[in-house]
């Protein structure tokens, strides 16, 4: 069977060993049965599945839900894991006790690849990406999988084969996150990424390497979109060719921006007299800045089109500056006096004439 | 310095037939009949197997029905389901996210 996880790149701080709380993770008793813990890994597995949910700590959160069960589904592992005893608090600092190899005969894996700051991507291909807790603990066996998951239904034919095979076969595809700004969209961009990418031994194990690469953010793209970048998925077997890197595009929210395909949409504040006079007004772009005028007897939340100054493509995007009048405070007796005069001034101005009030 | 990587954009990629997407995605041609028999995936143009044109995107669509297949032990005909309803709250997302900053300013 094959194991395919969810992978996740670190950010630094992977030589810390923090004890880890399974039974808390999945939120159930540490005398929870078989069923029960089948139960709560499903139901957080699909409020955490990052397929299912974009927010950016999904995946985090998702990778643990599955380490926390491939122990605690694991009759052998858990009862392990059991026996380090009930007082250890999650985030603990944690060493294995110093029988534990004797005990339980799981022998220690290599320790997990060294975190990388200035990552930008978050991997979710086969295997890999457990914790040091995890890998210290477990090892040796943490390629293998325990049965009973939601994993044993294979939708594809392609992909990893049974141990012991010398068939030639190509290396699995692997999807990672990038996350982006808007203007390395705007403008294009290259960025270096460090993701962790599983390599099936010939043995059936899986280990985790880390891998640097310098990829070109293609001008224009847009947020959910893939690079693909050829050859650079988990490499073959036994001779196989390697597989494909897939990288989804989102962009670091920016207050300032929102996107909807090529067209990007900017709050663009206006003094009363800007909006009621007319003006010439600075704009931002994700990248520089562009003069706009503003037509008189404008109101608030007008919508003012820049042609093509939304992302590039073959059709660009335009930018829509969204007005928003912003009034002046009337926090001095000279400011009180001027909103007084103009109300005695514009005595027949009704805001509420629509409302019927 | 090492030259970066230029990657392709999937979803730019020009259609492809279906012999080409079986190559893309590692999958065989009988199978990718059978999930556009389900709904899966959707050629955007041509009448037979033959002459079908799939949209660059598909095999990211196809990728994402492995991952959900496997995890969830979904049926074909499920998987379907989930992947036009994920699309579409997708779609929902994005216009939620440019309303809301609309509804902001008035």
């Amino acid at each position: 069977m094959r194991a395919r996880r969810h992978i996740t790149l670190s950010f630094g701080g992977a030589d810390q060993m923090e004890f880890k709380d399974y039974y808390k993770i999945l939120g159930v008793e540490r005398s929870a049965g078989k069923d029960e813990i089948k139960r709560a890994y499903r139901k957080l597995a699909r409020k955490y599945h990052p397929d299912l949910n974009k927010a950016p700590d999904a995946e985090e959160k998702f990778k643990e839900i599955q380490e926390a069960y491939e122990v605690l589904s694991d009759e052998e592992k858990r009862k392990a894991y059991d026996a380090l005893g009930p007082n250890w608090k999650a985030g603990q600092q944690f060493r294995p006790p110093p029988d534990w190899e004797e005990r339980f005969g799981f022998a220690r894996g290599g320790g997990a690849g060294a975190g990388h700051n200035g990552a930008e991507a978050f991997g979710f291909g086969d295997a890999g990406g457990f914790s040091d807790f995890f890998e210290t603990l477990f090892g040796a066996m943490g390629g293998g999988r325990s049965g009973g998951g939601f994993r044993t239904f294979r939708f594809s034919t392609g992909g990893g084969p049974g141990a012991g095979t010398r068939m030639r076969v190509k290396g699995e595809d692997i999807h990672a996150r990038l996350t982006i700004d808007l203007a390395d969209a705007y403008t294009g961009a290259e960025r270096t990424i460090t993701l962790q990418v599983p390599e099936r031994q010939p043995d059936g194990t899986v280990q985790t390497k880390t891998k640097t690469l310098t990829v070109r953010i293609p001008k224009g793209v847009r947020e959910g979109q893939h690079i693909r970048l050829k050859g650079q998925g988990a490499p073959g077997l036994n001779g196989g060719p390697p597989g494909d890197l897939y990288l989804e595009v989102s962009f670091r929210p920016d207050p300032r921006f929102r996107v909807e395909g090529r067209d990007i949409y900017v709050d663009l504040p206006v003094a009363p007299w800007e909006a009621a006079l007319g003006a010439k007004v600075k704009v931002p772009l994700p990248a520089g800045t562009v003069e706009m005028k503003v037509p008189a007897g404008s109101q608030c939340g007008r919508k003012l089109r820049l042609r093509g100054k939304g992302l590039p493509g073959k059709t660009p995007g335009d930018l829509y500056a969204v007005l928003k009048v912003m009034l002046p405070p009337a926090d001095t007796a000279d400011a009180k006096r001027f909103y007084e005069d103009m109300k005695t001034r514009f005595a027949d101005f009704d805001p509420r004439a629509g409302l019927g009030v | 310095m090492i030259a970066p990587l230029m990657g392709e954009l999937v979803e730019e990629r020009p259609a492809c037939s279906l012999l080409e997407l079986a190559k893309l995605s590692g999958l065989p041609a009988e199978t990718l009949v059978e999930y556009v028999d389900v709904g899966i995936i959707e050629p955007i143009s041509g009448h037979g197997a033959r002459d079908w044109r799939f949209a660059g995107a598909t095999v990211i669509r196809l990728k994402r029905a492995e991952r959900l297949a496997q995890d969830f032990l979904l049926e074909p005909e499920a998987l379907a389901l989930v992947l036009d309803l994920l699309e579409e709250i997708d779609d929902l997302r994005t216009r939620i996210r440019r309303l809301q900053g609309m509804a902001d300013v008035l």
